[in-house]
Order: structure tokens, then C-alpha cells, then sequence
């Protein structure tokens, strides 16, 4: 009997789990969409939008023969780099590519790899980045809450 | 013909008894400093004084215009204005002022009547201060990412500044003598591989061409730099120099908007890695003592300057420590 219940407790929670699988998949897929769409279009508004007032911002820069450099920004500092880089590059794409969703707590996260190529102040400037977005439901859309990024330039 | 003439001579009197404030600024006789002095100008014929405005875009020869009674006074940095008044010219200490709110506070402090004695070294007097912007390091490799890795590399330091000079030895950095005009080209051409400078710099200094796409600027104020007029005390009233002060420190929310509109310019700005977070009040705290016990400071302005910063984050540990600065 017991080993029954628990049959049926698991049975009633996989059921659950994939219930809710589509749907942590659409908001994902809408929450990247537009990320994307931002970058492309040089939307730094748009990216506020997604991302929360408070949102934890944490960049790991890789150091050759050093411990990767950990610098902390707030929203406003992010997207004030972003502006900047739009306004002093001469031509910048992105590429963003292996995009897997996963339900946390209270959220769902989205882990990618961003490749960044900007041409500005008459040099290259290459960024390929690990980036995982940690985004709660908010008001029926996904709100960005924290952010971690490993990168590495050339 | 006489009624052209005597109108004419009627205001000889008042031209010749003009007096002359030399405003030094890089770009010269344009911008938001020079429009800011032409409303001095205007508010200082309400205040009855007539003032022609010169411009130099060399702060160096205005500075010995100034000694030499050729300008009347100068509006310089506040680096360059230690020394004709070491008082005000401590503001822009090194360490000095942890945030522009505190700026605030000690130009707000500077301008009260109360503290016009200060403001007076011999024949010079501070008749009001300008926030410029706090002064940031920018670096030609972002791989520099401490202090240990400064040790060898090349700093463009102003000569009128003892305290880079000091600081530079201090932490085994090679120091280029430099000066306002020069020190951005060896930045700009890989001279040097580290500046000092304010956001208000960067656009009209191409400074962003040295930081390149490799470089990086540390969002970690250094010093709160000024524009500090400086005159020769016995040429205006005490009157006068209230209401200049006065005058000035009222515009402290115009020059911020400058300087905030620059500061949200720039490229490659990072806040200090996270590993040094916690050191760097101590080391500011640190670099101000030394240079204070080397003599580069005034040490009653540096009371002031620690006045100003605990009234704003009475929390710091330093306010109640004792200590006098």
C-alpha cells in the first residue's frame, strides 16, 4: 500500500513537472527572443525593460595564468557599457547559440554562449561568453534577476 | 557728435577699472565653463564689479599671468590652485572626498562666510569652486587588474602635483612629469600605460583612444576634482568674493549634470574587481594620511574635508576613530 502511495505521488509529480515543462520553454523562448532582439537593435531600453532595477550582474573576465577578474556592475552600469559600445563601434555582431532552459525555485533560468565581435577605435575586439540569466515570472512576463557571465577576449 | 562722445567717455572710467579674470579651459573661449563665467561676468556688474573674461587654453602661462598681475584672477584646476591657496586646493586631495555628495558638502562649506578666512593665503583668495568630476585611473590593459600589477608601469603625473609623485613611488609606479596640456597625448600614444583623469576629459581629451578596445577606466574615484577661482584679494571686497563664492557653489547642480552626462559616456567602465572591494577605503584612507604627514596637504582643510565626509556616511568607521583627518 505504501509502496503504492508513493507510486502514485511520483506518478502525480512527473505529471506535474511536464505540465509545466512547455510552458518554463515558451517564456524562455520569448525572454530570449528578446534579448535578441535588443542586441540587434541596439535596444538599450528594450534590455531595461527585461532586466530588474536591483538585478545581480556578475562578469568573470578570464586572465590568462590568473584567476578569472570578478567585477560586480549594477543594471545601469551594464547597460551604460552596452550604449557606449553601440556608440563607439563601427560594425558589432552576435551570436548567440547552445540555449538550455531549466526551472529553478522560483524561476527558470536560460544558460547560452554569446559570441560578440565588435570593429571599433580601429581594432578588433572578440567576446565569447557563458552566460546564464536567472529570470522570474513577473506580471505574467519573464524579469531578469540576476546574470552571470564568463568571458573571454581577444 | 557730442551726444556719441560723452557716452563713450562716460564708460572709460568704468573700462579701465575693469578687472580682468583669466578662465583657463582646453578648448578655450566655448563651452559650458566659459558660458557659466559670462553669467559670472553678468552677476558680477549686479555685485559692482566690471569683469572682463580672458581666456587661456595654457594654464601654466595663465598661472604666471596671475602672479605676474596680468590677470586679476584665474579660474584653474583645483591641482594647479594648491598653490596659491593650499586651503581649497587640499579639496581635490588625493582620498580626500569618497563621493560627490561630500563634494557638495565642502563647496557648500567653502562658500559660507564663516570659512572666508581660510579661503585667503597672503595676497591670494578662493572666490568659489566648480566640481569638475572625480578623477578615475585608465588603464591601456585591462589585464592590470590590482595594484601589484602597477609596479613597473609608466603613470603620466601632473609636475605641479607633489602627491602623484608620491603616490607613484609609493606603490613602485614610474612617474611621467606631465601637465594639463601634454598629459593626455601620452596616454593617447602608448608613452604611458596609466592617467588619472575626470569623465569631463575623455571626449574633449580622446582619452577613450588610449583606453582602445583593451583598456579599461576603474569606476573608483581617486579625487574629487575642481575649478577653483582664485584671485588676487586686494582687487575685490569681501563683499565681493562672498558673493562669488556664493555664486559658484549655487551652480554645483549645473557642473554635475556636465559631469554625469560625461561620465555616462564612457567606454570600457568597470567598478574595481570584487577581491579589492574592501581594500580600496583603506588604502585611500591610507594614501591620504601619508600625504598629509609628507606635507602635500593642508591639514585644516583635511579636518574639513573629514567633516564633510562623515556628515554625509556617518557610518564610516573613521568618524569615530579620533583621528583628525
Amino acid at each position: 500500500m505504501v509502496s503504492e502511495m508513493k507510486t502514485i505521488r511520483i506518478l502525480i509529480g512527473s505529471i506535474l513537472l511536464l505540465s509545466m515543462l512547455p510552458a518554463v520553454a515558451a517564456d524562455t523562448k520569448a525572454l530570449m527572443e528578446r534579448y535578441r532582439q535588443s542586441l540587434d537593435q541596439q535596444d538599450a531600453e528594450g534590455l531595461k525593460r527585461l532586466i530588474s532595477p536591483d538585478a545581480s550582474i556578475r562578469l568573470l573576465l578570464e586572465q590568462p595564468e590568473k584567476e578569472p577578474l570578478v567585477l560586480t556592475l549594477t543594471r545601469q552600469e551594464h547597460l551604460q557599457q552596452l550604449r557606449a559600445l553601440w556608440r563607439f563601434s563601427e560594425t558589432e555582431t552576435y551570436e548567440l547559440s547552445d540555449i538550455r532552459t531549466a526551472s529553478t525555485n522560483n524561476g527558470k533560468s536560460v544558460s547560452f554562449t554569446q559570441h560578440e565581435r565588435y570593429r571599433l577605435l580601429g581594432e578588433t575586439l572578440n567576446r565569447q561568453s557563458a552566460i546564464t540569466l536567472w529570470a522570474i515570472d513577473e506580471n505574467g512576463m519573464p524579469l531578469i534577476v540576476r546574470i552571470e557571465a564568463l568571458t573571454r577576449e581577444w | 557728435m557730442l551726444r556719441i562722445l560723452i557716452p563713450v567717455l562716460l564708460m572709460l572710467p568704468v573700462l579701465a577699472n575693469a578687472k580682468t579674470i583669466c578662465v583657463f579651459s582646453l578648448i578655450g573661449a566655448q563651452g559650458e565653463l566659459w558660458e557659466l563665467m559670462t553669467d559670472y561676468r553678468i552677476a558680477a556688474t549686479g555685485w559692482g564689479e566690471e569683469i572682463e573674461l580672458r581666456p587661456f587654453t595654457n594654464e601654466r602661462v595663465a598661472a604666471e599671468d596671475l602672479k605676474a598681475g596680468l590677470c586679476d584672477g584665474l579660474m584653474m584646476t583645483g591641482i594647479k590652485a594648491r598653490q596659491f591657496v593650499p586651503f581649497s586646493g587640499s579639496i581635490d586631495s588625493i582620498g580626500g572626498l569618497h563621493n560627490y555628495d561630500s563634494l557638495r558638502v565642502m563647496i557648500e562649506l567653502a562658500a559660507h562666510p564663516q570659512l572666508a578666512p581660510s579661503m585667503r593665503n597672503g595676497a591670494w583668495e578662493t572666490a568659489g569652486i566648480l566640481p569638475l568630476g572625480a578623477a578615475y585611473i585608465f588603464l591601456k590593459d585591462r589585464r592590470i587588474t590590482g595594484v601589484e600589477d602597477l609596479a613597473g608601469k609608466r603613470m603620466a603625473v601632473f609636475d605641479s602635483d607633489r602627491a602623484q609623485v608620491l603616490m607613484c613611488e609609493r606603490i613602485s609606479v614610474i612617474p611621467e612629469l606631465s601637465d594639463v596640456s601634454n598629459f593626455s597625448n601620452k596616454f593617447n600614444n602608448n608613452v604611458v600605460d596609466l592617467i588619472a583623469a575626470p569623465a569631463t576629459a575623455y571626449m574633449a581629451l580622446e582619452l577613450y583612444r588610449g583606453v582602445g578596445a583593451h583598456g579599461m577606466v576603474v569606476k573608483l574615484p581617486v579625487a574629487q576634482l575642481t575649478m577653483q577661482l582664485v584671485v588676487n584679494h586686494d582687487k575685490f571686497d569681501d563683499a565681493f568674493l562672498n558673493q562669488s563664492r556664493r555664486f559658484l557653489a549655487d551652480h554645483y547642480d549645473d557642473a554635475m549634470r556636465i559631469v554625469h552626462a560625461a561620465e555616462d559616456e564612457m567606454l570600457f567602465v568597470y567598478p574595481p574587481p570584487d577581491k579589492d572591494r574592501s581594500h580600496h577605503e583603506q588604502m585611500k584612507n591610507e594614501s591620504r594620511t601619508f600625504l598629509i604627514e609628507s606635507g602635500v596637504y593642508h591639514e585644516d582643510a583635511m579636518r574639513w574635508l573629514k567633516k564633510a565626509r562623515c556628515k554625509v556616511s556617518p557610518e564610516r568607521s573613521e568618524c569615530s576613530n579620533g583621528q583628525p583627518w
